[in-house]
């Protein structure tokens, strides 16, 4: 994540007054104005406000969802890095204070022996690569010998199977799944209903007296299904896009001339994504670079700085 | 002939001296720099030899996260930095009025108390996410009053499951009822950094911790209050890690150990989120009355 969407952009609604009397309480970031709301708070006035929307300054308050699936595997390495710790490995080989054999193994048994055979090709052939002389009949007779010896021993161990870090899901392109693109971040966005900004992050209007998280979860609950388990970092926003409604939009209040989405990042830990084909017609799970072809310039120039490159 | 070897005499010394750089030297040239990590040097050390998973994943998922957890908005901020600021001056008329004639010419009034004041963070930047800097090992073995043999035990399971060499301790201040006189040699410890850290902090996380009996996580109350949070364990614990655990009987005693974590981070709320980051379970009731 670059830094301007958290340092630069810090523009938030509204703050409500328990910052400034304790540091590290948890904050809540309100998109609520206190001084708007009716003072006296009946049951009534409660019902009729819930529903109601948050417009400032003629911006309508909306919450968006960033939604993660964080890098499952490492990634793999550059060339220059694989080399660069294989060198580094063979040096610490060579370099390396003695092991105490004594220690750590009974005399005569036939661990030691076999790790006594394995240490001693594994420094040959570290060494074998920063000497220039090499005497390759005898080095090769004698790793044969030594090889033939460690393989007996290792039939008695269990291989262990490495699975693959290219999943079926990679290989079918299949973007709905969470299994794909391992070594990445995914961000879910969702299709809506329209002709054009069709492709954006699940985003929805904030309520009168609904935090920004509040209202990011609601409208996740109600857009994708309630059947994900899902972690909010945090009650800040991480960025925010400002945009004004077209002219031939069908505004529900007279106010609004626009939107402002704030984004709230949030971590997926299992479940998927249900279409209810009202709100949302399609999902998908994408990387930052892939997230570019789906939606539109404007839209991916306002929320690329959010997104990480891992 | 002879004036000319003189002259070279004057000009070259014949024994080379060595320059020696003390803490002066330093003042002026600056930053230290270390010499190259040439591999002909007598004390050359091998670089990172592989990726290590925690540090990915410090690096690509937990740096973000934290960067959103504990950031201050600009008028949070500048109440912790006051309050860090604020100086307690003894309650008396005098620093209440200072057109006293008594303040005149006389040196400050020191602050009632003696609390240390603590460290004033940097400006909030990309660079200010709590990190992870360091990790000691410590471990205090009794019975080293009696023997000192004793130690090596220790020396060794330290070494064992953090992979670099302790060094020895020694107690501060005696105690008579042990028998224990100042200078005498009681424990050992280790700090460990970088690859080494990282890799002792993914045993503990992975292996260790969840194989502890009746262990509740670390108690909310553990810390300095300047991001630094310790936790203690028994020694049954030290037989849980897989360096110890294969080789058991070698190791004549086996003794409690704390690590101690320290980080970059300004409070303890900012090193227990990092901590919690790393899987380190924390246990929320065993929360101090006045956090």
């Amino acid at each position: 994540m670059s830094t301007n969407s958290m340092f630069v952009k810090q523009f938030i609604p509204c703050i409500s007054r328990r910052i400034q009397n304790s540091y590290f309480t948890r904050t809540y970031i309100t998109a609520t104005q206190p001084t708007l709301l009716p003072p006296i708070y009946s049951s009534l006035t409660q019902k009729q406000t819930e529903k109601k929307p948050v417009i400032q300054h003629h911006y309508r308050i909306v919450s968006g969802i960033v939604l993660t699936r964080s890098p499952q595997i490492l990634r793999d390495l550059h060339p220059f890095e694989k080399e660069y710790y294989t060198y580094q490995q063979k040096l610490d080989q060579v370099l390396s204070p003695p092991f105490p054999v004594d220690f750590y193994f009974k005399k005569g048994s036939i661990a030691e022996t076999k790790w006594k055979a394995r240490d001693e090709q594994n420094k040959k052939n570290a060494l074998a690569i920063f000497s220039s002389f090499k005497n390759n009949k005898t080095y090769s007779e004698d790793n044969k010998e030594k090889e033939s010896i460690i393989k007996s021993y290792d039939v008695e161990e269990e291989e262990i199977k490495i699975a693959s870090r290219i999943t079926q899901a990679d290989l079918n392109n299949d973007l709905k799944s969470l299994d794909r693109a391992l070594q990445r971040t995914l961000y879910l966005i969702v299709k809506k209903p329209r002709a054009e900004h069709d492709w954006q992050l699940p985003q929805g209007g904030v309520n009168q007296k609904e935090t920004l998280v509040q209202a990011a979860h609601r409208e996740l609950e109600e857009e994708c299904g309630k059947k994900m388990d899902v972690w909010f970092v945090g009650r800040r926003p991480i960025g925010y896009y400002k945009y004004t409604y077209p002219k031939d939009f069908v505004k529900e209040d007279i106010e609004a001339r626009g939107a402002m989405v704030f984004f709230m990042k949030a971590h997926i830990f299992a479940g998927q994504v249900q279409v209810d084909n009202k709100e949302i017609v399609d999902f998908a799970w994408v990387t930052k670079q892939e997230m570019e072809k789906f939606v539109s310039k404007q839209y991916y120039a306002a929320v690329k700085d959010m997104l990480s490159e891992f | 002939m002879l004036l000319s070897t003189k002259v070279d005499i004057l000009k070259k010394p014949l024994i080379k001296t060595t320059r020696v750089l003390t803490s002066r030297h330093l003042q002026t040239f600056g930053k230290f720099k270390p010499s190259a990590n040439l591999i002909d040097d007598s004390e050359f050390y091998p670089g990172k030899s592989s990726m290590i998973r925690m540090e990915e994943y410090y690096n690509t998922i937990l740096y973000d996260d934290l960067m959103i957890l504990t950031y201050k908005d600009p008028k949070s901020e500048k109440t912790f930095i006051e309050k860090r600021l604020k100086k307690h001056l003894p309650l008396t008329k005098v620093t209440r009025d200072t057109d006293n004639p008594f303040l005149k010419n006389r040196p400050p009034l020191k602050p009632r108390g003696d609390k240390k004041s603590k460290p004033i963070p940097p400006p909030q930047t990309h660079e200010s996410v709590p990190y992870l800097k360091e990790i000691y090992v410590h471990c205090m073995i009794k019975q080293a009053i009696h023997n000192k043999q004793h130690l090596l035990s220790g020396i060794m399971a330290l070494q064992c499951i953090t992979s670099e060499r302790p060094t020895v301790t020694y107690s501060k201040t005696g105690v008579a009822n042990w028998k224990l006189r100042a200078g005498m040699p009681i424990g050992c410890k280790v700090c460990i950094q970088g690859p080494p850290m990282y890799t002792f902090i993914d045993k503990l996380v992975e292996i260790v911790l969840p194989r502890m009996k009746e262990w509740h996580g670390v108690p909310m109350s553990s810390g300095d209050g300047d991001g630094n949070i310790a936790m203690g364990f028994p020694a049954s614990a030290l037989s849980l890690f897989p360096d110890i655990e294969g080789n058991y009987d070698s190791f004549p005693l086996m003794t409690g150990f704390d690590v101690i974590f320290n980080t970059t981070a300004y409070t303890d709320f900012e090193a227990r989120s990092l901590l919690s980051g790393f899987q380190i379970p924390f246990n929320e009731r065993k929360r101090r009355n006045k956090l």
